[in-house]
């Protein structure tokens, strides 16, 4: 089996086997444009570190032998299930740092299962919350004024689901 | 790196798997949150009278009017008034709340249904004399959102009116009667003059309901009457035409989807009452699917009162929909001469549901259901049915009872028949004492074979039987 050597932002050289790089399509797209001979080449994945990186790689590894995905559905429609299966959930039980981290790496290096994995924790992590409960999980800043919030519980009563 | 600086993209995906009360909940937690959840919670929306302003050019949501798919309007069960604590303060909000709202739905530049949900006044108030209030206020409703304009009352500089109801494709239109106490005067055509009114701030007479009631909901019409007639009022009517002319050149045109629903004793009875029935009848080619909720009263005894003079007629538009494929309806519209008016508007139906709710099966009598099944073959397109089945004593091989229906049907005009489901009372309630029902589905097991006509004689059928139905249960099957 082949491998291939990726190198993160911070320099770091690691190998993979092509069959578990390819599981990022931005990669598998790349190797099928040189003609698939990268041996002795690293390629360079500028926009993740060492740590991220190698998180992503264990995933791809785990996955390697699973079934493409089928095509994306309608991005208008509300997908309903955000089920996780065990080893993900494992895998996903990291500080959120990380997490937003293997959410953008899965973005930029294309692996649409491990995305939806990520997201699917965070809708997990804003279920059942109230405003100020996920504000406090997420760290997140109240910007509005207290006549905005007011006024946006006005204009949510319109909302029919 | 937090959830607030994520990519718009990843904020939209992670949006997408929420419930819609967590993304309510996320959309207050930060402007971030705020713009990336508002296209989702505003795709359907209630409508009440400060929501025009902010859906406006410099209101708080106007950027995102073009999300807005869906808007209910609703003034039956309070959710989009405000509470009022007298009758004229109640009809003079209805009044304001239809006027400013229809007006606010040209903001909507992808509005493609509506629903309306509306308890009549003019029943509410029987001492108000509200003489054709809710004819009035549709018409003055769907004028203003076709932009209908007579021409007298024509503002020649006004060259831009507000076409909502051509994007109009799916209406539900809820008319709720609450009245008990019915004089009964037959079914009749509403096919009377009635003077049509614009909904605008000048037409004092109707939309000024100061005049014609006090307070206590008790009428002071004639003391008001001298007032109306003279120069001052500003009522705009139509001469001379009558009300289905107009209803023709304002209703939707363009409807793929209605469910009506008249709920309330006799509500159909009074010929002056507005009749929802008739929204559907410009839209004869577009029309794919319709919902008919009705209740009748009395209709045996209309039935036998009367005569050539006074004939009885279903008060439905006299149009064929031709291209309608699916028509569910309540068991109120199960009774003879109503079902077979729906098999001359509806001919070529390819699925038909009656919907039972719980106590439904009750009121189902044998004879009634025999002549609705012999009725059925009218409609010779049929492949989809469900239908209830009633009988007063155990039938000891229930299956092969319906089964032999099945086949009848099949043999005797409806030809292209795949799926019957029959839904019968259950003998057994569940622990909360809910009526349950049961299905007995039969299913054709090879079209293929059967469309080629390589098979001889009755078609084979899958039969399943399901106990321990309930109402929801039956709604999605």
């Amino acid at each position: 089996m082949s491998t291939i050597k990726l190198l993160s932002s911070d320099n770091a050289e690691l190998a993979v086997d092509k069959e578990v790089a390819e599981r990022s399509i931005l990669i598998k797209n790349m190797l099928e444009d040189v003609g698939g001979d990268m041996s002795d080449q690293a390629i360079p994945i500028p926009n993740v570190n060492e740590a991220v990186l190698r998180k992503v790689i264990e995933w791809c590894e785990h996955h390697k032998s699973d079934p493409p995905p089928p095509a994306d559905e309608d991005s208008d429609s509300r997908k309903k299930s955000t089920d996780i299966e065990e080893w993900d959930q494992k895998f996903m039980q990291v500080d959120q740092e990380m997490l937003f981290e293997i959410i953008l790496a899965a973005n930029y290096l294309d692996i649409k299962p491990l995305l939806d994995v990520g997201c699917k924790t965070v809708a997990n992590m804003i279920k059942g919350k109230s405003p100020e409960e996920i504000r406090k999980t997420f760290n997140i800043q109240n910007d509005f004024t207290p006549e905005e919030e007011d006024q946006i519980r006005r204009e949510n009563e319109w909302a029919e689901e | 790196m937090n959830l607030n600086s994520l990519p718009p993209e990843l904020a939209h995906e992670i949006i997408t798997y929420l419930p819609f009360k967590d993304v309510l909940s996320l959309s207050l937690c930060s402007k971030f949150w705020r713009e990336y959840s508002v296209p989702i919670i505003f795709r359907a929306i209630y409508i009440s009278r400060d929501t025009p302003k902010a859906f406006a050019d410099g209101g708080s949501l106007s950027h995102i009017k073009d999300v807005v798919r869906h808007v209910s309007f609703d003034t039956s069960t309070k959710k989009c008034i405000q509470y009022s604590s007298t009758p004229a303060e109640e009809i003079g909000e209805t009044i304001k709340y239809y006027r400013e709202c229809s007006a606010g739905l040209k903001l909507f530049p992808r509005l493609d249904s509506l629903l309306v949900l509306y308890e009549s006044l003019e029943v509410k108030y029987p001492k108000a004399h509200l003489t054709d209030f809710d004819t009035k206020l549709f018409h003055g409703f769907f004028s203003t959102i076709s932009g209908y304009t007579p021409d007298h009352a024509r503002d020649p500089g006004d060259s831009t009116p507000p076409l909502v109801t051509p994007l109009i494709k799916a209406l539900h239109f809820s008319y709720i009667d609450n009245s008990h106490s019915y004089e009964y005067h037959g079914l009749y055509m509403k096919d009377v003059f009635c003077p049509y009114e614009i909904m605008s701030e000048d037409d004092t007479q109707f939309l000024d309901p100061s005049v014609g009631i006090d307070a206590r909901g008790q009428s002071s019409h004639e003391e008001a009457s001298g007032t109306q007639t003279s120069e001052s009022c500003k009522c705009r009517e139509l001469e001379q035409q009558s009300s289905e002319t107009i209803s023709k050149s304002i209703y939707p045109s363009a409807l793929e989807e209605i469910e009506i629903d008249i709920m309330g004793p006799g509500s159909f009875s009074r010929s002056h009452r507005f009749n929802p029935l008739l929204l559907i009848q410009s839209t004869s080619e577009s029309l794919r699917k319709v919902v008919l909720f009705c209740e009748i009263d009395n209709v045996e005894r209309l039935v036998d009162e009367a005569t050539l003079e006074e004939p009885i007629v279903f008060p439905f538009p006299h149009t064929v929909f031709p291209n309608v494929k699916e028509l569910y309806f309540g068991p109120g519209l199960m009774v003879p001469i109503l079902f077979r008016e729906l098999t001359l508007r509806f001919p070529n139906v390819e699925s038909m549901k009656v919907l039972m709710a719980d106590g439904d099966l009750d009121r189902v009598k044998p004879d009634l259901l025999g002549e609705f099944y012999a009725d059925l073959l009218e409609l010779g397109k049929l492949k989809d049915i469900m239908v209830p089945y009633q009988s007063h004593y155990i039938i000891p091989n229930i299956t092969g009872h319906l089964r032999t229906q099945v086949d009848n049907w099949v043999q005797d005009g409806l030809p292209l028949l795949e799926d019957v489901l029959f839904v019968l009372e259950s003998e057994y309630p569940d622990h909360y004492e809910r009526n349950l029902m049961e299905v007995v589905s039969f299913q054709i097991d090879d079209t293929e074979a059967r469309d080629s006509g390589e098979t001889s004689g009755a078609p084979n059928w899958k039969v399943l039987q399901l106990v321990g139905v309930t109402e929801d249960d039956l709604k999605s099957m």
